[in-house]
């Protein structure tokens, strides 16, 4: 009995001391940072830029959008400097994209991403994204098309980029992986597209780096070969043109192999494409019925995937920056040929010889057999 | 007497070995190749289980304390038993800071650490309190727990890996990895010398062979693919954690619904380093009352424990400092306690065991025990 006397109120004393609360934070105490945006600052280091979430409670909670601009002298700086403007310490747990302007990304990348990686809030897989043409600033301050705000369309447009394929959704995850490895990364590029009085933030194409430097730009469709290459593709469409009509072909799966070959001084990399694509769209009347125009189209489709990824290789020779990985694969199958070739790697790289074989498969026409005259 | 069945023991060696190690992972710097080192420190160990186990099986009943003093003599088995008393004490403490190490930076950020170690002692110091039978009865529970996590995670994430990421084998060529392989031994398989202070309560007679081996082995098993599969999901970044299996669970995504699954994966951590934190304060109790002649360790189990929260709190400055101890120091540390005293302990049993006055009697038992 007395026992349990004892017992009752340490109980009750410990049921109220232990909630495993030592602080605790309300929603509408905090700025929920959903994006960010980094430039050279003017007077100071970096300035970096804030979407937030300013959720405000009263009857019905409400949540607006705002963005506000600081500059500091790091990133992790500016950070908490957003206090002094916003009022509210930001939440970092939901960001999903970081813009970054050319500027910092012909400097060196690395120098701003550090931070979001080192951070236990932030989180790693929230996209980077590389601003061409305007300030990152410009891009949060841009016209909203659909959606409430400008980082979450921006976020979901690359999640959805698996279905057009003609941006790399590269996540910092990814951006760290390939940054430790042999290969060159590539970031999603965002543009201002001006149209009557507003402007709207467009995602095509792809920023291509020499290990940590901005060496150039892919377009949508580079971007669409490289990714062929990587082994990336997961949709998208191929359009092949079949004088005078354009076919569209619906990309419906994708296997690319990379086979590295060393013989002494000499490199083969092999490239195998293996496509499996349906017909979407003819522009006049093609007559995919036919069995020999069927294999007609294949084969031109076959042969005109093959220029394109030959086109971009070219491409990324020219710019000195692996974005295939095939240092990497040399690596993985020869590690004693990597040990010699590797601080040359920039010159070996354009003297590789390449082999490509594209195999294209139209496994159906989609809903027709027969299109209309 | 309690005693505990071998199942039990099992589970409670599985546990022990796990814990803290699929929190921090392996300190190896062989990046890639660390799998090769693991199932290499592995086979480094097996000759010392068979050693710690002989040890246990000729001196069967008796707790480590026990056979130090009847082996080496009122003073000089005090001088070992304060030895073992400090190494897991020690290794207690090095288990409560990785965790709490582990729960601050990852969840409560704000809270200071020794609340965190002090919330997570109370538990520790009740099991031990309750006694080896009762921590044995735990772990049989909860090791399929964490074996399930641990496999439902790793299926999950099966779409996030890059089975490249592990070639080139051997790229850090084959001393390297031989030396990456002892840190596998020292941390965590060696560790397992701390049973010799619990194996006494075995029910069987014997079975102590079975025990190390088999708990040894599945313990292995489960950490080499763990190190695979951050691995493959890491890869080249694996070594950039302090938590590398948080770190790669982190990735799971499944559609839109099934993503930022890593807290789970905290489950296993506390189950894990649970037990063995209680496994070494209740050896740590065992030794301190059998020096100062104690009737009972149960009255000093809070002390004690509370000694290795405070010891836990300041074994390091920061983070880098524990990493650091990790993977440069804790190997060579380890040595004299893992490799050195116990092969001393065993030399000298056997030779106790020859010249014992009953030897046909006695070979005739150790026989019979080794057939079985």
């Amino acid at each position: 009995m007395r026992r349990k006397l004892i017992l009752f109120p340490a109980l009750v004393f410990i049921l109220f001391t232990l909630t495993s609360c030592w602080n605790y934070r309300e929603v509408n105490e905090m700025a929920i940072v959903i994006g960010a945006a980094l430039d050279k600052g003017l007077t100071n280091n970096y300035m970096l830029t804030v979407e937030l979430l300013d959720v405000s409670d009263g009857k019905e909670t409400q949540v607006s959008t705002k963005v506000l601009s600081i500059e500091g002298e790091t990133v992790f700086d500016a950070v908490r400097k957003l206090i002094s403007i916003g009022g509210k310490r930001g939440y970092w747990g939901h960001i999903r994209v970081l813009v970054i302007s050319e500027e910092i990304a012909g400097e060196n990348i690395t120098q701003v991403i550090r931070f979001f990686r080192q951070d236990a809030e932030a989180r790693s897989d929230l996209y980077i994204i590389i601003a061409k043409g305007c300030s990152a600033k410009e891009i949060l301050h841009a016209n909203k098309t659909i959606g409430r705000d400008i980082s979450t369309s921006l976020a979901q447009s690359l999640e959805n980029s698996q279905f057009l394929s003609e941006s790399p959704p590269t996540t910092l995850y990814i951006l760290s992986q390939e940054l430790k490895s042999e290969i060159s990364p590539t970031l999603p590029v965002v543009t201002l597209l001006t149209s009557e009085d507003k402007t709207i933030p467009i995602i095509s194409g792809a920023a291509v780096f020499q290990k940590t430097k901005l060496a150039g730009y892919l377009n949508g469709d580079e971007t669409k070969a490289m990714l062929f290459i990587k082994n990336e593709i997961k949709g998208g469409v191929m359009v092949t043109k079949k004088d005078p009509a354009l076919i569209s072909l619906e990309i419906l799966r994708n296997n690319t192999k990379i086979k590295t070959q060393t013989d002494g001084d000499r490199i083969t990399v092999d490239i195998t494409v293996e496509t499996k694509a349906a017909i979407d769209e003819v522009t006049c009347n093609v007559e995919f019925s036919n069995l020999v125009i069927f294999d007609d189209i294949q084969s031109l489709s076959e042969a005109q995937l093959k220029d394109k990824l030959e086109n971009v290789i070219d491409k990324a020779r020219n710019l000195r920056a692996d974005i295939f990985g095939f240092g990497q694969k040399i690596y993985e199958n020869d590690p004693k040929k990597w040990d010699e070739i590797k601080d040359n790697y920039e010159e070996e790289f354009t003297n590789i010889k390449v082999n490509i074989a594209v195999k294209v498969e139209i496994v159906n026409t989609s809903f027709i057999y027969k299109q209309f005259e | 007497m309690v005693k505990i069945t071998d199942k039990e023991a099992i589970c409670i060696a599985v546990l022990f070995l796990l814990g803290s190690n699929i929190v921090i992972g392996s300190g190896l710097d062989v990046k890639n190749d660390n799998w090769i080192a693991g199932i290499l420190g592995l086979i480094y160990f097996i000759p010392f289980a068979l050693i710690y186990a002989r040890i246990q099986v000729l001196h069967e009943g008796r707790d480590l304390p026990e056979i130090a003093e009847l082996l080496f003599g009122k003073v000089f088995g005090a001088v070992i038993i304060a030895i073992y008393t400090w190494y897991s004490l020690h290794v207690g403490a090095l288990v409560l800071r990785n965790f709490g190490e582990f729960v601050k930076i990852t969840s409560l950020t704000e809270t200071p650490l020794i609340v965190i170690m002090l919330s997570f002692s109370i538990i520790i110091i009740v099991a031990a309190r309750l006694g080896i039978e009762v921590i044995g009865r735990i772990s049989t529970y909860a090791l399929p727990v964490v074996i399930l996590i641990l496999i439902l995670m790793e299926v999950l994430s099966i779409s996030q890996m890059n089975f490249n990421y592990i070639k080139p084998y051997f790229a850090h060529g084959l001393p390297k990895i031989a030396r990456a392989g002892f840190s596998a031994f020292t941390f965590p398989f060696g560790e397992s010398v701390i049973f010799l202070g619990i194996f006494y309560s075995l029910k069987k007679r014997g079975s102590a062979y079975k025990v190390f081996l088999t708990g040894v082995i599945t313990a292995s098993i489960v950490l080499i693919t763990l190190t695979l599969v951050n691995t493959f999901i890491l890869g080249p970044v694996k070594d950039d954690f302090y938590f590398p299996s948080y770190s790669s669970f982190s990735r799971i995504q499944l559609g839109n619904f099934l993503q930022r699954m890593e807290g789970t994966i905290s489950v296993s951590y506390a189950i894990t380093c649970f037990i063995k934190a209680s496994v070494c304060l209740f050896v740590t109790c065992k030794g301190i009352s059998y020096i100062f002649k104690l009737t009972d360790y149960r009255f000093i189990t809070i002390q004690t424990g509370l000694v290795m929260t405070y010891l836990a709190f300041i074994l390091y400055e920061n983070t880098v400092e524990m990493e650091n101890w990790v993977l440069n120091i804790y190997d060579y540390y380890a040595i004299p306690f893992q490799v050195i005293i116990p092969l001393f302990i065993w030399v000298w049993a056997e030779i106790k065991n020859r010249i014992s006055k009953n030897p046909k009697e006695k070979t005739a038992n150790y026989q019979s025990e080794e057939t079985q």
